[in-house]
């Protein structure tokens, strides 16, 4: 039986980013980002430069022996903590403003975010192999109602942000030391940049991690900088 | 357990095999008699049933079911005689059963309004609104069309997210579904 | 077996490392979690869930409605009333469910088969009772203790988890909503805890003894006349319907003689979701197991005030199985809805559909020509024209 539609949303990406993940470090064990960006979109600013991170979806557990993750609050709450941070300070010494939309509360920006999470899924997909009407058509748009976080965060552009990581518990990384396996400890996660006065996704950045990190603020600096390679700000 | 095969056509979607243009302006046939005129590109991310979609089927989606004989379901490998179709059945028993059909796929809250005859390739058809959540809590709306042709039924069902892609879509899907030609 | 399934099922396995506190008491009021410890990541994860409820698509706003329900929850919830709080689904599964952190959510499907006020009380007090007892901890601290076991996300909500059983194919129909029915991965005696404990938390209020095992004589009568339904083996942790009659039949003997003031605020309780009825049988008949809706709706036109809508809800349930056999039923129910001052103008569609499909041109005209009377601007009036013109 499944769990709610949020989570097990969640955990769909979680799992295909994995496996993508895991395919790359059988091959040749790497930290690759890919990005797409809008061709045709130049970035321009109506008031004040000024972006709205909005709800970020980020969720850090641990790998226990048993191979499975298990979600930890304590991470979670800092790793966020951090992301926020990090991107707030990357944005700042671009001279953009920003600012955080948490816990969406209304029933349409929620519907607004689900749409968002369609297209993210969408995009990922054509990504590997585009449709053919996709095809050097980055063309994505959650439609003009994104103009209703622009109103509300007074922002012309909106940054959305998931990322999954977990981290091997020690049992299990000496275990890996031990046989010479991966602890299959990952990280994976998009980015995607909204212009909110039309809906267009301008950029999508999908980010593939094997070494994790959003524990400290060193390594989450490095993972908000791979997160956000390429992002035409 | 049944619903995975029902999801396996989106999965295959989503994977992005095998998926062709459906050219604008030219007419497309769909099962093995009727062509119909799309005044967009759409991309056939399925044959059986026949499924078009320009932004993924999460989002928007067109089915064309061809020719259901009396004693099948809409969807293959379903089991279950409130998924069948009989050619004895009215309209409203076929709006019954699309609800049945989508609530089986995951759909929630699913809705149907303003039934109608309407006009389906030649024949005295009829159609019928919808309303959903799907599965990912997406508020969706939607159009079937239907009609009864030598005791076998088509159905065309149409479905998008309520969130701009039902309206900045339903024009050109109401003149896709009047094109509809019997061969 | 049960932890194949769960295994299979659940989106996020859990396996606890060490250090487990023993002895799990029952919550204290005003309970929290902090953010370390085993229970912050279940925690984490239910308020987010808590977050999409409180935008999604099917809550159901109406104040009225909410406080009605509300209050009957606080009142049982008692000083844990402050931790709580209330959602209403717009879904018609039967099902209602109390997640650690205080979020309780009851689907509509649930309200529109409750008898009463205290038959309601009696599923809720189940449900918060797991709430109170931290049985998911409980369990979450047997399976830690043992190597190699895998615990699921599951065992952070509690629910009543009669709704799967209800249907197979609509178990399909369970999963897709937040009001959706949570596996319980809880032992058999966790859940007697829980009819047992709710059922005196309830009876302590007031609310009568036997309108307990009336729930689920129910259950037991729907699942009987149910085809398809079959004991789905992760139901082995509840203890059957028939157990539950029984226990809750014993326990009422035993409670009985203490009062002579019980209720069951049933007019309360009408008047609550009075307004919502309509609505609520629609959805019911949507869900497409007119076996169980033929039997729901049997009951109900039996001993509820608008009887009109129950017998319009059986005469549709009826037709829409498509068996020769029914007709006859689905005519008498029509009409027996057409007797009533609350009878929906639909009943006479239904007539006529069914005159139509039966080839008594006749009657289907006189029907249909009397529901256009009644509903001139019906959605389906060009429809129903179209049938006329056949007939």
């Amino acid at each position: 039986m499944e769990h709610d539609s949020f989570i097990r949303r969640g955990l769909m990406h979680f799992e295909k980013l994995m496996l993508a993940a895991v395919l790359c470090i059988a091959v040749s064990g790497c930290a690759r980002t890919s990005n797409d960006v809008a061709t045709s979109l130049p970035i321009h600013w109506t008031a004040d430069k000024r972006v709205v991170l909005v709800d970020p979806d980020v969720e850090l557990s641990e790998l226990t022996f048993g191979g499975v993750a298990m979600l930890r609050a304590d991470w979670t709450s800092k790793g966020r903590d951090l992301i926020k941070a990090d991107i707030a300070s990357f944005l700042r010494g671009k001279g953009i403003a920003s600012v955080s939309a948490d816990r969406i509360s209304d029933r349409r920006e929620a519907q607004l975010v689900k749409l968002h999470n369609a297209l993210g899924r969408s995009i990922e997909v054509n990504l590997k192999e585009a449709w053919p009407t996709k095809k050097n058509n980055f063309d994505w748009t959650l439609g003009p109602g994104a103009a209703i976080l622009r109103d509300r965060h007074h922002a012309d552009y909106g940054l959305f942000v998931f990322v999954r990581d977990s981290y091997s518990s020690d049992t299990r990384k000496a275990l890996a030391l031990l046989t010479m396996t991966p602890t299959g400890a990952m990280q994976s996660g998009f980015a995607s940049l909204v212009d909110l006065r039309n809906g267009r996704v301008v950029w999508y950045n999908r980010l593939d991690n094997a070494y994790g990190g959003l524990r400290d603020e060193k390594s989450a600096a490095e993972t908000v900088r791979h997160l956000l390679d390429g992002m035409p700000l | 357990m049944v619903r995975f095969l029902l999801v396996l056509p989106l999965v295959l979607a989503l994977s992005g095999c095998a998926t062709a243009l459906v050219a604008p302006d030219r007419p497309a046939e769909i099962g093995n008699d009727v062509t119909v005129m799309p005044q967009r590109a759409w991309n056939r991310i399925t044959n059986d049933p026949e499924a078009w979609t320009t932004q993924g089927p999460q989002i928007d989606l067109i089915r064309f079911f061809s020719g259901i004989r009396s004693g099948d379901a809409l969807l293959a490998g379903v089991r279950g005689s409130r998924f069948d179709f009989d050619a004895k059945m009215l309209p409203n028993d076929i709006q019954d059963l699309v609800i049945a059909t989508l609530q089986l796929e995951g759909n929630k809250a699913v809705r149907a309004d303003n039934l109608a005859p309407c006009p389906f390739g030649g024949d005295k058809g009829f159609c019928f609104d919808l309303a959903f959540v799907s599965a990912d809590d997406l508020e969706m709306k939607g159009l079937a069309i239907a009609r009864k042709h030598d005791g076998r039924l088509d159905l065309f069902l149409f479905q998008a997210a309520s969130e701009y892609y039902y309206g900045e879509m339903i024009s050109d899907v109401r003149k896709l579904f009047a094109s509809a030609q019997t061969q | 077996m049960r932890r194949r399934i769960a295994a299979a099922l659940c989106c996020a396995a859990w396996l606890s490392a060490g250090g487990v506190a023993q002895g799990q008491g029952t919550l204290p009021p005003g309970y929290s979690s902090d953010m370390s410890g085993e229970e912050a990541g279940i925690w984490m994860l239910t308020d987010k869930q808590e977050a999409a409820t409180k935008t999604a698509p099917n809550l159901v706003r109406d104040e009225k409605l909410n406080a009605y329900v509300s209050g009957v929850i606080c009142r049982l919830a008692g000083e844990y009333c402050p931790s709580i709080r209330v959602y209403i689904l717009d879904t018609p599964n039967w099902n209602a469910f109390a997640s650690p952190n205080g979020m309780v959510v009851v689907n509509t499907g649930l309200l529109l088969q409750m008898k009463n006020e205290a038959q309601f009380a009696f599923v809720l007090g189940h449900e918060i009772t797991h709430y109170l007892h931290r049985h998911s901890l409980e369990e979450l601290r047997k399976q830690v203790n043992t190597a190699g076991l895998v615990n699921i996300y599951a065992l952070a909500m509690f629910g009543v988890g009669v709704a799967v059983g209800d249907d197979p194919s609509g178990a399909i129909s369970l999963g897709q909503d937040l009001g959706r029915f949570w596996i319980s991965a809880f032992s058999r005696d966790e859940e007697r805890d829980a009819d047992r404990s709710g059922f005196a938390r309830v009876t302590s209020l007031g609310y009568a003894p036997n309108e307990a095992s009336a729930i689920w004589t129910d259950m037991v009568a729907q699942n009987k006349a149910d085809p398809r339904y079959s004991r789905i083996v992760f139901l082995d942790t509840h203890p059957s319907p028939e157990e539950r009659v029984e226990n809750n039949v014993k326990w009422a003997a035993e409670a009985l003689p203490s009062r002579s003031d019980w209720v069951t605020n049933e007019d309360a309780y009408h008047a609550a979701m009075a307004p919502f009825l309509r609505r609520w049988v629609e959805e019911e008949l949507a869900l497409a197991h007119p076996d169980r809706s033929i039997v729901i709706f049997r009951r109900l036109a039996q001993n509820m005030p608008s009887q009109g809508l129950y017998h319009f809800g059986l005469g549709e349930a009826y037709r829409k199985r498509h068996q020769k056999p029914d007709e006859a039923s689905a005519e008498k129910a029509y009409r027996a809805a057409l007797a009533c001052p609350d009878a929906p103008p639909e009943a006479w569609r239904g007539l006529g559909l069914l005159a139509m499909r039966a080839g008594e041109s006749a009657k289907a005209k006189d029907a249909f020509t009397n529901y256009q009377a009644k509903l001139p601007n019906a959605s389906d009036k060009a429809m129903i024209d179209f049938y006329l013109s056949q007939l």
